[in-house]
């Protein structure tokens, strides 16, 4: 019978029944798809991770090593199952160049990145942000995967390049790689792509090329610098913090000048850009569900205002409210199951189109029977919630009696008695703006509501990229905005190389071409934890140390006793601002204050800033925050001759110092690192604007039809009375206008108070060392541009839906 | 003669193959009070709305106060409706979400050919006449069949118009709420107001001076009840309850 009903419903209202199933079946397809992202996900993950064996515990060293000392503190440290120290040998991207093979019939090799870059033509990888580190195959344990997840094995002469590099740079298998450094040359021939499970986000500062043992064993102590990889592996991986720890305060003074990183921060370093995507489909399908919801809400109202007569006839006949209710719901049901079922079909259909950076990343993962379990049970709970809603919806046929419906005709609105503010106390304003003001009032909810939340959905991801692109994201990342970050890179020869920089920048500075340098070294020190424990810390040390980043609380440290700490660190060491930390260094035991809490998401979010130089302590690292003179680029980030001038100065002072250090344009410092995330969210901001403009199209024109459907009588009486089509037209759309300008009004505030706020709560949840995020000053063109945008489509799709007032029959709806 | 305000020349409507109005001439009076009477489906409702240019004719012509509806264009039509002429239905259709008052100065207001402080004066003094000031505020839902009727006249007269058409103006009222409405449009009429109305209902019928029966759409007769005086006696009801028995009604 339901299916009766619902075919009968069909071939009356045709159009309404079509945007509905649209909606249900997009908020199921997005619910879906979001489910089997984050399954994909995390089980693509975890299953390369199972051949992958990425460590638990991860120290970079550079220079003398010692591992008997490791030896010996690995043998004697619990619940430790492997460790192992794996070789790199660290080369810059200017001594790679790569030569594409041409096709055998001439052409140049297809490919995404052919319209950016001419792939006829070759380049090196001096633009490479990351660390290119050369290194040979491991047995067991961190284990570099072909693209099937299966170990890589490259012979002499043939070269693995890392899969996230093919993001920046056009390379296939079969070009050639030519590795020129200290009078080395060597050719290379692509072989494989990598697939890396500790270094696979560019998130990470280090890529792995594959080397076979023989070519590795060969260049090894010849070209670049050895790098240590000193690799843990436990019981549980849980156990990693602790071992840190341990690590850092071993009495042997254990290898550890650069980074550390635990199994969590390259899990979630990994997951970063897939779970950003993720949370944007959410954030899409939540919005969605709830426009899916405003518009069941409007249909079932439409629908049972205009069967009033035949409600009441059934009450009057005895028929239960419970059985009536039922006939509606029936409906739904039938609709909500159609939806559901068309959008899990269509999700698993599309899955594959939103988990290509995934395969790309970690493989690919054929959708396994936990991954349609739970878009199952996704679809299960999208059909629950629609009908729980409905079932709320048609609560109100209870409340009208067989009187109110069939005699009165009253209905199941329509409580006041006095209408307030009647148009005839009005002297001067248009009487079709007087109007639309009263008609607002009634029924244009989904109006206002759905340009709020389209309003929503599109403002939040743009200010999150266009925030993400600001030059001040960087202070997110532990730096204050400057024109060029020099790092002196650890390794033999750190002090003499310091020095050189220090000479080459006062040179530049007093040639005019750097307004002022900030320098800061890096030391690592023990902190007393909560439980008096050692806690190991990084902390930038110097003058400007802590200057100009964005501060949760407090502010930067402007005393020798003053320190301000990461958040994440902040947590580990249970601190707020003011309290006191205590740290051992240069051989005593010292008190500083906490001036602020900044947030870091570099060295895994757990560093400080102190201005106390440490003199007794070693440097881990120097680095220098360079402002450049105007002449020589400093300034607005967006001017292209500025970034040019930028980068010249960039490139001249690189040549000056020559290897061993690491000179970024903070441009493409931030561009290169966060490429990735920004251009899935832009991606999803993209997206986030076809949908919106989608749904405020679909909506509007449900809206209007159903709104003609309804007030088909009154309207045949105004046409009746002769009230000209141009006013009648006014009439509709003023309300329409008024609901949907104050909806993207609101929705345009709400993004701008509560935006960030969402944003930053999602961030806090992942756990990688940002708390709060603060929108980037907003660009007026793009905040009217939106809602300018919305607003002409909401005209323009109500004026073609009117276009049917001139069909209306008088004489049919008059005396209906 | 009186000057005629509207005349139907051979009028015809066809709908998808099947003829519901054939060849409809006559000719209404200024000031006249014309009822269109007949069986459910002869067309009564179709010839007043071609008459009032809701609904156009697939064959003849209308002409008021000397205008063909021929040769107006669609927005002097509308003038024409807004300004001319008065409806009132069955069903009184008002605006939902505007007062009892609103709804009645809305076509005046939408004329714009007053200001609307006379508007508004004029609408109150109406509705006193009609006897539901008390309600100018109140929501449309909240009032009875008959004040809602009333205040449908009130609309249709808000623009002072040469002629007032009614389709079953009564149709959805008790016997009580029926005579209260005829004896308003009656002093309409004797203000000088010419009205066409369609019914079915003999009593009403029998307030107008003139009568047209029609029939498979088809004018079959006509007949003058009588004088107001025969009205009041009762005389002029059993007349054309005579002569629509002789229709065959």
């Amino acid at each position: 019978m339901y299916v009766r009903l619902l075919i009968n419903d069909l071939k009356k209202n045709p159009w309404s029944h079509a945007i509905l199933f649209l909606f249900l079946s997009l908020s199921a397809t997005i619910a879906v798809s979001v489910s089997l992202m984050l399954v994909q996900l995390f089980s693509s993950i975890t299953t390369m991770y199972k051949v992958a064996k990425p460590p638990h515990f991860l120290q970079m060293h550079k220079g003398e090593l010692r591992q008997e000392a490791i030896d010996e503190f690995n043998r004697n440290y619990p619940d430790i199952v492997h460790w192992q120290t794996v070789p790199m040998i660290d080369v810059y991207g200017e001594e790679l160049t790569v030569v594409p093979k041409e096709d055998t019939d001439g052409k140049t090799p297809a490919g995404k990145f052919r319209e950016k870059v001419d792939v006829t033509k070759t380049y090196t990888m001096e633009d490479c942000r990351l660390d290119i580190s050369l290194v040979k195959q491991n047995e067991m344990y961190d284990v570099l995967l072909d693209e099937n997840r299966d170990r890589l094995e490259i012979l002499p002469g043939e070269i693995g390049v890392p899969v996230i590099l093919l993001e920046q740079y056009p390379m296939k298998k079969g070009d050639t790689l030519i590795l020129k450094s200290a009078g080395v040359e060597k050719v290379f021939v692509i072989a494989a792509y990598v697939y890396d499970g500790q270094m696979n986000s560019t998130l990470c500062s280090s890529t792995r090329f594959l080397l076979s043992n023989e070519d590795f064993d060969e260049l090894a102590g010849t070209v670049g610098e050895t790098e240590y990889l000193i690799e843990a592996y436990f019981t549980d991986t849980s156990e990693a913090s602790a071992y840190q720890t341990a690590y850092e305060q071993s009495e042997q003074k254990l290898p550890g000048n650069g980074q550390a990183v635990t199994y969590p921060i390259l899990f979630l370093l990994s997951a970063m850009t897939d779970i950003m995507m993720a949370l944007v489909f959410a954030l899409t399908g939540l919005l969605l569900t709830v426009i899916a919801l405003l518009s069941l809400r409007y249909t079932i109202l439409a629908k049972v205002e205009e069967e009033q007569k035949e409600i009441g006839t059934m009450k009057a006949l005895g028929i239960p409210e419970k059985g009536i209710r039922g006939l509606y719901l029936g409906e739904i049901r039938m609709l909500a199951m159609a939806g559901c079922a068309f959008g899990l079909l269509l999700a698993v259909l599309l899955v594959n189109m939103f988990t290509g950076h995934m395969s790309r990343t970690f493989g690919r993962e054929p959708l396994g029977a936990a991954g349609l379990l739970y878009a199952l049970l996704t679809c299960m709970a999208v059909y629950g919630i629609v009908i729980a809603f409905a079932r709320k919806v048609l609560g109100r046929l209870r409340r009208a009696t067989v009187t109110e419906l069939l005699i009165t005709e009253k209905g199941f609105g329509g409580k006041r008695a006095l209408v307030k503010d009647g148009i005839h106390r009005s002297r001067h304003l248009p009487l079709n703006l007087l109007l639309g003001f009263k008609e607002v009032r009634h029924g244009y909810g989904i109006i206002f509501g759905l340009l709020l939340i389209v309003t929503f959905l599109m403002v939040v991801p743009y200010r999150m990229v266009q925030t993400m692109e600001h030059e001040e994201f960087i202070t997110y990342m532990g730096s204050p905005v400057c024109d060029l970050l020099l790092e002196v890179e650890q390794g033999a020869g750190l002090k003499e190389r310091h020095t050189e920089a220090v000479e080459l920048l006062k040179t530049e500075q007093r040639l005019g071409n750097i307004s002022d340098f900030t320098e800061l070294k890096r030391v690592r020190l023990q902190a007393e934890g909560t439980q008096k424990e050692p806690v190991g810390i990084h902390i930038d040390t110097g003058e400007g140390a802590g200057r100009g980043l964005k501060y949760l609380t407090g502010n930067a440290p402007e005393t020798e006793n003053e320190i301000a700490l990461s958040v994440l660190m902040a947590e580990e060491l249970g601190k707020k601002t003011q309290d006191t930390v205590t740290l051992l260094a240069e051989g005593e035991t010292l008190e500083f204050t906490v001036s602020g809490i900044y947030q870091d998401v570099t060295s895994g979010g757990r560093t400080a800033k102190a201005i106390r130089y440490f003199i007794g302590e070693e440097a881990e690292q120097y680095s220098f925050q360079i402002m450049l003179s105007k002449e020589n680029g400093s300034g607005d980030p967006g001017k292209e001759q500025e970034s040019r001038n930028r980068q010249q100065t960039a490139e001249r002072l690189r040549e000056a110092l020559g290897n061993g250090y690491s000179i970024e344009n903070m441009e493409e410092f931030v561009g290169q690192t966060l490429g990735g995330v920004t251009a899935q969210v832009k991606q999803g901001v993209a997206g986030a604007f076809f949908i919106g403009i989608a749904l405020t199209i679909l909506i509007t024109l449900l809206f209007m039809r159903l709104r003609m459907a309804r007030e088909a009588a009154t309207l045949s009486v105004k046409r009746a009375m002769g009230i000209s089509l141009g006013a009648m037209v006014r009439q509709e759309l003023y309300p329409l206008l008024i609901a949907g300008g104050l909806g993207t009004l609101c929705g345009l505030l709400l993004a701008e108070c509560l935006g960030d706020d969402l944003i930053s709560l999602l961030f806090g949840a992942l756990g990688i060392g940002l708390k709060r995020i603060t929108f980037a000053p907003p660009c007026v063109l793009w905040q009217l541009g939106i809602p300018a945008v919305l607003v002409i489509t909401l005209t323009t799709v109500c004026c073609l839906a009117l276009r049917a007032l001139r069909q209306i029959k008088v004489a049919e709806h008059c005396n209906e | 003669m009186n000057q005629i305000i509207l005349e139907a020349k051979g009028i015809c409507k066809s709908f998808e193959g099947s003829e519901v109005l054939r060849d409809i001439s006559f000719q209404v009076e200024k000031g006249e009070f014309v009822a269109v009477m007949g069986q459910s489906g002869c067309g009564k409702s179709t010839l007043l709305y071609s008459l009032s240019g809701m609904d156009s004719p697939t064959g003849g012509e209308v002409v008021f106060e000397g205008q063909k509806f021929t040769d107006l264009s669609e927005k002097e039509m509308e003038k024409l409706r807004l300004t001319r002429m008065g409806f009132i239905f069955q069903r009184a259709n008002f605006l939902k979400n505007l007062s009892i008052e609103d709804n009645i100065i809305f076509p005046a207001f939408q004329a714009g050919e007053k200001s609307r402080q006379k508007i508004v004066k004029e609408a109150e003094e109406l509705m006193e006449r009609m006897g539901i000031m008390s309600v100018a505020d109140h929501d449309i839902r909240k009032v009875s069949g008959g004040q809602l009727q009333r205040a449908a006249i009130c609309r249709a007269m808000i623009n002072h118009p040469a002629i007032l058409f009614g389709d079953e103006p009564t149709g959805a009222l008790n016997s009580s709420a029926t005579k209260e409405v005829m004896d308003i449009l009656e002093k309409i009429h004797q203000t000088g107001t010419t009205i066409l109305l369609v019914t079915h209902d003999a009593k009403v019928a029998a307030r107008a001076e003139r009568v047209i029966y029609l029939e498979d759409g088809r004018i079959r007769d006509e007949y003058r009840p009588g004088s107001l005086e025969d009205a009041k006696e009762g005389k002029r009801e059993k007349t054309l309850d005579d002569w629509l028995a002789k229709m065959g009604f």
